[in-house]
């Protein structure tokens, strides 16, 4: 079941890609509105890993506090690090979006 | 002398803003002296350029986002219903404020990338120094083999 929803959402991003360099204006212009969808699947895909890292990360932390309260401080700047980690990730990813949509390094 | 000065002033203002934690404490002033130290030199060195500029915005979003991280989880991991609700609330709102900042140095003040993204760093450099230092630390010196 998951494979065949798996294979139907490839399949239908492939198409719309496939559709969508097949546009009107074959010479160029079509870049935009696919860097535009690149764009946005990209920055949705990292902030969503991102949020899920971060998540896994608070979790695991607050866990181990509650087990041993004492290693609190040591845990917490561990977090800390790993936590500007992830979002450092996320804003790279944010940035090279960003780039794509206004600077347009692939053509107009 | 004066270094120690501006530290121990440093330390002073992240205590009273809530960095009770010494190591967390360390690790923002770290970031903050390298934001300015980073910038400082950016903008000499090039000459007050765009690259300068943008590399000091970078430094100046990367550590606002690092001061609101690092206060949040300090408080987070003593919460015992509800962080990682907060955490993703928050990390979310950071995201999106640090889009529009982003957005706008790129797409309307003509921002460099690569400035930008250097300044944007400097947050990495920190967190990469702090844990090699961490280890260096940690890990004894070797002997000669003489000891036993």
């Amino acid at each position: 079941m998951r494979k065949s929803l798996l294979m139907t959402l490839a399949m239908v991003l492939v198409a719309s890609a496939a559709y969508a360099s097949d546009a009107p204006a074959a010479a160029g212009a079509a870049v935009g509105p696919t860097a535009a969808w690149a764009t946005a699947i990209g920055m949705a895909v990292a902030a969503g890993l991102c949020g899920l890292g971060q998540g896994m990360g608070l979790k695991a932390a607050c866990e181990g506090t509650a087990r041993n309260p004492e290693a609190g401080g040591k845990l917490t700047v561990t977090l800390i690090l790993g936590l500007a980690f992830i979002e450092s990730l996320a804003i790279y990813a944010l940035v090279v979006n960003l780039i794509l949509l206004f600077v347009k390094p692939l053509g107009a | 002398m004066m270094r120690e000065t501006l530290v121990r002033k440093i330390d002073a203002l992240l205590y009273r803003r809530g960095f009770a934690l010494a190591d967390a404490r360390k690790l923002m002033r770290n970031q903050i002296l390298l934001a300015a130290g980073g910038s400082a030199l950016a903008l000499m060195g090039t000459g007050f350029s765009t690259w300068g500029l943008s590399f000091a915005a970078g430094t100046l979003i990367i550590s606002v986002n690092f001061w609101w991280l690092a206060k949040a989880a300090q408080q987070l991991v003593k919460v015992r219903d509800g962080a990682v609700f907060t955490l993703l609330t928050l990390f979310y709102g950071r995201l999106v404020l640090t889009g529009v900042a982003i957005a706008a140095l790129v797409a309307w003040l003509g921002a460099s990338v690569f400035g930008l993204l250097a300044g944007l760093s400097t947050v990495v450099i920190n967190a990469t120094l702090w844990g090699v230092l961490q280890i260096r630390h940690k890990v004894p010196a070797t002997g000669n083999g003489k000891e036993a």
